[in-house]
């Protein structure tokens, strides 16, 4: 009468081992895949090679541009006190010399500096040549430029699609 | 305090390049700047002060890849 009743409490004693295992291998899985998402978003470059898998985890994905946003801003909101410039509605006010620019969302308007500049043009749209950018860190960079030599809006106006580097040198 | 390379991309802020300014050798450092300008036409600014510089030093502890920018 043992015989039996020993074979089955070995088998459900085995089920019940292997099926721990099973838990316990999930658990680690899953927290090593969390771990390189969290490796993804202090170091960006490594994001391609450890992009997951399961689509469970995109929530983790949508947090990391969400960070990748927050950065942008932040550098904007850095790059807008070194610049001196100031928030204006949709967009920001700098000062250069006699020039006063409205930057904004893919747009530049010059404000005041027309008389000696070298065209007439008002506005003009820009976009940076690395594609993707995000917005904040796109109105960063013309700032930037901008402030360090204001001359680039003639430039960006009057050479329809041309890119030009920071020092105003054309960039095939 | 390490110094850094950093440049805006699709998914935020990318650091480049990570060194310590005390020991680095600033001629390779400079070297991968002007690789990168010559791939990306990216030219390097002080986050310190906001102002483009044609060379880094070890005094610079962030600077910022400013990619071309085109009009129309």
């Amino acid at each position: 009468m043992a015989g039996p009743l020993f074979g089955v409490e070995v088998a459900v004693t085995l089920l019940s081992c292997v099926f721990l295992a099973l838990i316990i291998w999930g658990i680690v899985f899953i927290g090593s895949q969390r771990w390189l998402l969290v490796g993804e978003i202090v170091s960006p470059q490594r994001r391609q090679s450890n992009r997951p898998t399961w689509g469970f985890l995109n929530h983790f994905e949508n947090n990391s541009s969400d960070n990748a946003r927050d950065q942008a801003q932040s550098y904007l909101l850095r790059v807008v006190a070194l610049a001196n410039a100031t928030e204006v509605g949709d967009g920001y006010l700098l000062n250069v010399g006699t020039k006063t620019f409205h930057v904004r969302d893919r747009y530049v308007r010059r404000l005041r500096g027309v008389k000696d500049a070298k065209s007439h043009y008002e506005e003009t749209c820009f976009f940076v040549a690395n594609q993707g950018m995000p917005g904040a860190e796109q109105i960063a960079t013309a700032l930037l430029i901008l402030k360090n030599d204001p001359t680039l809006f003639d430039k960006w106006a009057v050479r329809d699609g041309e890119s030009f580097k920071a020092d105003g040198q054309i960039f095939d | 305090m390490n110094a850094k390379i950093v440049t805006f991309s699709s998914h935020g802020d990318t650091t480049l390049l990570e060194y310590d300014p005390a020991t680095a050798d600033m001629d390779e450092v400079n070297r991968v700047i002007a690789e990168y300008e010559g791939k990306t036409g990216a030219q390097p600014f002080d986050m310190a002060t906001g102002e483009r510089i044609e060379k880094v030093t070890r005094e610079q502890n962030e600077v910022l890849m400013v990619h071309p920018v085109a009009g129309g």
